[in-house]
């Protein structure tokens, strides 16, 4: 409800005297307030009460709708979040609403202007304010909340605990595997009618399948809506004025990613205020209108949702980056980089273009977060900058974390599941591909391309294969450049459906998680460039020891 | 050894699962017993320790199974038509461990089941919390917790340890 409200008075920050607007936020204070007062929080009734009579004002055009006034409201709407948050943890808390609430009466009686603008401290308590989450929770802390309904959107919904939906897609899943069985057998099994009825029942699957999937998805409005809010909070912290426009706040994701956007995207929106837009005057006098325009939009693009914040700012200099980073001792001196690596110099851990820590940003903790956190995803994150332009984030997300497009290869009897997005390609290779390195180990010639050569069974521990005609599949690397894996057969390209191992198996390198297979065997996904890696080291280890002892004395 | 032992001392007769190895017969706890199922090759876990088959498919689920006979330290043996999986639930840990057969489930009063010191560090050197005496015959009551739960996550946090 006060997620809604917050919406409403942003809004008429922008449309300053629509009077609907204002009725609907004078409803929902009205319903508060009653709700309140029904369970007997009087103290919260009689700030609401106190609030309404603000609006009341406003409605009746009394006072005029200023900059001061909607943060004025919007601090009202803080403590309100507040104060429920500490009602709900403890029924008995008492609110301490004197400063506010004097300043509340102050306006009411006209003393607007004496009102200070306290939006820059308030930026911290911003970020502590669960407004988002609130949204979720209010209807359990103003259970007789009847008046709710004219606030609430208009399409029915009803709110299911999240481990049905998982055990249901668990479900779901099964009859896929179980039809996918039926499918491949058929034809041994029943006659025309059987088999018409397995194709039939196949299709019905699919479609409860793709159901029960989107089931898991939200739209982003929740995420935007707060990024709306963070914008305005610090462009006015700053002393900036920036229009933030918010393109495809329908587009959905799967929750659990939707949960874990928000912090990176806070920290990106601060940033592109804070460091991409410019103040006023320094626009002016770079020939731009004084206003900055923020663009935050959200679309999905086949598998992957992607996510722009493109600043009309300064944008950022490569040149600079990199000098700082060398400074920072992040770089060694005299280094040079391309404008896109000096980019991702950004994310470095306690990285900061920036002279002073502020309130908003500096420390060089922010991108770092922000790193972290998409990688964790399975995102990734480019960045395009031109100077005097501007800059653009763009977020890559997959839309779900439980599905995955893959690779199903075959190492001796073993199947194993390789994420897609891991193989940049695969082919058959002749024996002129290959050449033996002096320390036992291989090169593949590719096109031009040099780049060593593994066994998946050796890098699995696994018994040497004896199968001659492998084929390579070669891996973009992250760390260490490109390197080729031999396998002995691909056996399909297919979606998996991610399964969670046991605690047990946890955290065993190089194997990221399993799937079950359409024949019903577990399988497991597994994570090339960490196996590599390992299997590196270990070869490192074994018969490069000396000169490594060399290279480190 | 948490659950198992208060059992003992509560004076009311558990349900205990019993089940051969090796010609000997075991019991665990029923509360442990998540469910029983036919043995299914498991698929491999690579650089795993050995009593560690693998994991399962259960229904959607993907489930680790250890072989019970390895990780106590008896003979291997083939797999034969009665061989079982028993579905463990011991949270926070879902485990399978594969078993010869099953046999059972019995009711065992704390009277029948001997802790004495005589064989107390028979007992503690086997995982075992006590052994049942039932005509004629003698039933280990294996800590199943104390078999799998410590040892197998360690070995296993210790193999990724090293490798990092």
């Amino acid at each position: 409800m006060l997620a809604n409200a917050e919406q409403c008075f942003l809004n008429l920050e922008v449309a300053k005297d629509d009077p609907s607007l204002i009725d609907q936020i004078f409803r929902l204070a009205h319903s508060l307030k009653g709700s309140a007062k029904a369970v007997g929080f009087n103290a919260f009734g009689d700030f609401t009460h106190v609030f309404e009579s603000f609006l009341l004002k406003i409605q009746k055009k009394e006072i005029a709708v200023s900059d001061s006034v909607i943060s004025l409201l919007l601090e009202c709407n803080d403590f309100l979040a507040h104060a429920i948050s500490s009602l709900k943890g403890n029924p008995m808390a008492t609110l301490e609403d004197g400063e506010l609430r004097g300043r509340l009466e102050d306006a009411i009686a006209g003393r607007m202007e004496s009102a200070p603008a306290q939006v820059p401290s308030d930026a911290e308590f911003v970020e502590d304010a669960p407004v988002v989450a609130f949204k979720a929770e209010a209807p359990k802390a103003v259970p007789a909340a009847g008046a709710e309904k004219p606030a609430a959107a208009h399409d029915e919904t009803i709110r299911v605990n999240l481990s049905r939906i998982d055990q249901l897609l668990n479900s779901v899943g099964e009859l896929v595997i179980l039809q996918n069985v039926m499918n491949e057998n058929r034809h041994g099994v029943g006659g025309a009618l059987a088999q018409k009825t397995v194709v039939e029942m196949g299709k019905i699957i699919r479609e409860l399948q793709s159901l029960s999937m989107s089931l898991r998805m939200l739209p982003m409005k929740g995420v935007f809506q707060r990024m709306q809010r963070i914008v305005r909070d610090t462009s006015k912290a700053l002393g900036k004025d920036v229009e933030l426009e918010m393109v495809g706040e329908e587009t959905e994701l799967d929750k659990t990613v939707i949960e874990r956007l928000s912090d990176p995207l806070v920290h990106l929106m601060r940033n592109a205020v804070d460091h991409g837009v410019e103040t006023p005057e320094d626009r002016l006098a770079a020939g731009k209108p004084p206003q900055g325009r923020i663009r935050l939009s959200a679309v999905q693009r086949a598998n992957q949702i992607v996510i722009e914040i493109r600043d009309d700012g300064r944008g950022m200099n490569p040149e600079k980056l990199t000098q700082k980073a060398v400074e920072k001792g992040v770089l060694p001196a005299g280094a040079t980089l391309s404008a896109e690596q000096a980019y991702q110099l950004i994310f470095a851990p306690g990285f900061s273009t920036k002279e002073a820590v502020t309130d908003v940003s500096g420390r060089g903790v922010g991108m770092d977060v922000v790193k972290t956190n998409i990688t964790e995803l399975q995102g990734q994150i480019e960045i395009e900058s031109e100077q005097g332009k501007g800059s653009c984030f763009r977020v890559l997300l997959p839309m779900t974390l439980a599905i995955v497009d893959a690779m199903v290869i075959r190492v001796g009897s073993q199947k194993y599941i390789i994420p897609l997005a891991q193989v940049t390609e695969f082919f058959q290779p002749d024996g002129k591909s290959f050449t033996s390195g002096p320390m036992g180990g291989e090169v593949l010639n590719l096109r031009g391309r040099v780049m060593p050569v593994f066994h998946l069974g050796a890098m699995l521990g696994l018994k040497p294969s004896t199968e001659s005609k492998e084929t390579v599949l070669t891996v973009a690397g992250t760390q260490g450049g490109d390197f080729a894996v031999c396998v002995d057969e691909v056996i399909s390209q297919q979606q998996v459906v991610i399964k969670p191992l046991g605690k047990e198996v946890n955290g065993l390198p190089g194997i990221v998680g399993a799937s079950i297979l359409g024949d019903g065997k577990a399988a497991f996904i597994l994570d090339l460039c960490e196996l590599a890696k390992r299997h590196r080291m270990q070869k490192t280890t074994k018969t490069q020891m000396r000169m490594l002892k060399q290279e480190v004395a | 050894m948490s659950e198992p032992t208060k059992g003992f001392e509560s004076h009311e007769a558990g349900r205990y699962l019993s089940f051969t190895l090796c010609g000997e017969e075991y019991a665990i706890p029923l509360l442990h017993v998540k469910e029983v199922i036919g043995y299914s090759e498991p698929t491999p876990i690579p650089q795993a320790p050995p009593h560690f088959k693998g994991v399962i498919n259960l229904r959607g689920q993907v489930i680790s199974i250890v072989d019970l006979r390895s990780k106590l330290k008896l003979p291997k043996m083939e797999v034969a038509p009665e061989t079982s999986i028993v579905i463990l639930d011991l949270a926070p840990f879902c485990l399978g461990v594969i078993v010869d057969s099953v046999d059972c489930v019995m009711p065992l009063n704390p009277s029948e089941i001997d802790t004495s010191s005589d064989i107390e560090n028979f007992v503690k050197g086997n995982h075992l919390l006590g052994v049942a005496k039932r005509d004629k015959k003698l039933i280990l009551l294996l800590d199943i917790k104390a078999t799998l739960e410590v040892s197998d996550v360690k070995y296993l946090k210790d193999e990724s340890a090293k490798a990092a």
